[in-house]
């Protein structure tokens, strides 16, 4: 059962260069997709399309079946979705507010959106600190603060443009845990990144994109080994002949 | 002063518990009243604001130091006042024309300028961000022609972005540093050094907030986290209106 199916899909930067060509793609409810990527293959403008935040030149994005073009909001309400900056991100005042921000948007009872909020920080572990602004938290605290803003709208779909920039060894770990956890319950989670290491051990489909083509798809074991020749470092355990190790061990 | 005056504290205080809406209205009705009042009800007012203060959990003292240039400014204000306002001078030199209804004039004009700031920092230090927005947008309500959805998320967006745009000039600056722009002289061009790369990056954290805002759902129709006005509220509203009268009647 696909969640989102994406055919012929192209789109066109403002200054006329293609930054997506032809791009075919269904992922499966519930699975755990990585896309990868050197700078500029595209990646972060093919989650945007899933979104509804970019309008395609040609071709079409479902989500549920429904076309993106035609219900924007309801792409909005399936698929998550968590920049790559999390500072430009975070529109609440307090961690709390931002939180309960896409809730009151979807203009559910005020009984309903402090439940989904509260649940979406105690998921992240940031409920001990509703009042913190969010400009004093940590790097690592923001990212998770970006994922509970996106949990507590319910999505089915969460898809994370680089998760782990910027992080230290400790907030990649947290980020991975919660990644790990939020599929083990049944969502479906894309991470696009460029640097396979920290998430590959979880992940059950890789896709590598290059000028804004899909050049490689598979299981990450037998798609890995072609990384190098698209700009993406192999992980240096498949490199010595092993297989990736998870960073939660 | 920032630090004070944008920083809720939370708390379980009298004041923390009341509506947004009526703390709101108590500082447009004591404002109001000021206008109107004289030293002695201003006095009073200072004193009121100053208990206030210290039954909210926040410190007078430390509003006193925080806001230690609006204080600067305030005198500034008194002695303009003191000099410019004509009527009997209290001392004979022709080279310090200070009047008694100067003096009188400027400690009106501080000091109701001082009340409405320590009310305000009342306000911010006792009340959530999202309240505050939330009961700007009822307010704004029943004004025609007035987007207040629009307004109040402004407002919003204002406050949660400050300390993000005085980061980022701070990061600019010892960037700048680190590249010697005090060796140069010309003020204009470290300014636009300064200025140029914060207002595109100001741009584009704008440019990226409106996406992730509409990634989010943000339109017109939204939950506001409004209470219903109980007793409590309508007790405290009729205190500040007594309160008011009492400024009126003493002045």
């Amino acid at each position: 059962m696909d969640i989102i199916e994406i055919v012929g899909l192209k789109h066109r930067y403002p200054d006329g260069r293609t930054s997506l060509d032809q791009i075919d793609l269904t992922i499966a409810r519930g699975s755990f997709v990585v896309l990868a990527g050197a700078n500029g293959a595209g990646k972060s403008t093919l989650l945007k399309h899933c979104n509804g935040l970019l309008t395609p030149l040609a071709g079409t994005v479902r989500v549920c079946g429904v076309s993106v073009m035609q219900d924007p909001l309801h792409a909005r309400r399936t698929v998550g979705m968590v920049f790559q900056d999390a500072d430009s991100q975070i529109v609440g005042e307090t961690v709390y507010d931002d939180a309960a921000f896409g809730p009151e948007n979807l203009n559910w009872p005020a009984d309903r959106i402090k439940e989904s909020a509260l649940r979406a920080l105690q998921l992240v572990g940031l409920a001990t600190m509703p009042d913190r602004s969010p400009h004093l938290l940590s790097g690592g605290e923001k990212r998770r603060l970006a994922i509970a803003g996106v949990l507590a709208m319910e999505p089915e779909v969460i898809v994370l443009d680089e998760p782990f920039a910027n992080l230290d060894y400790d907030g990649v770990r947290r980020i991975l845990a919660q990644l790990v956890a939020l599929h083990a319950s049944g969502k479906t989670i894309v991470v696009c990144v460029h640097d396979l290491e920290k998430v590959l051990a979880h992940a059950g489909r890789l896709i590598i994109m290059r000028e804004g083509r899909i050049v490689a798809d598979g299981p990450p074991e037998s798609v890995v080994l072609e990384a190098e020749s698209h700009g993406v470092r192999i992980p240096a355990a498949v490199r010595l002949g092993g297989t990736v190790e998870s960073w939660l061990r | 002063m920032a630090a004070v005056a944008f920083g809720f504290r939370s708390g379980r205080t009298v004041l923390h518990a009341l509506d947004a809406r009526v703390k709101l209205a108590a500082l447009v009705f004591v404002s109001l009243a000021g206008l109107y009042a004289g030293l002695p009800a201003l006095g009073l007012a200072f004193l009121v604001a100053f208990c206030l203060l210290a039954l909210g959990r926040c410190s007078p003292l430390r509003c006193i130091l925080g806001m230690k240039w609006y204080l600067v400014l305030l005198a500034c204000v008194l002695i303009a006042r003191t000099l410019t306002t004509p009527g009997d001078l209290i001392f004979e030199l022709p080279w310090l024309p200070a009047t008694r209804q100067g003096v009188h004039a400027g400690l009106l004009a501080a000091g109701r300028l001082l009340v409405i700031a320590l009310l305000g920092l009342l306000v911010t230090f006792t009340t959530r961000p999202s309240d505050i927005r939330a009961a700007v947008e009822w307010l704004l309500r029943p004004i025609p022609f007035i987007p207040h959805r629009q307004a109040a998320t402004m407002i919003g967006l204002l406050v949660r972005f400050i300390p993000v745009i005085l980061s980022q000039s701070a990061e600019q600056q010892e960037a700048l540093r680190a590249r010697s722009i005090e060796n140069c002289r010309n003020p204009l061009r470290r300014t636009t050094a300064l200025a140029m790369p914060l207002l595109r990056r100001t741009c584009v954290t704008a440019d990226r907030l409106a996406s992730a805002m509409e990634a989010r759902c943000y339109g017109a129709e939204r939950t506001i986290p409004c209470r219903p006005v109980t007793a409590r509220e309508w007790s405290a509203l009729v205190v500040v209106v007594g309160f008011c009268a009492l400024m009126l009647g003493i002045s």
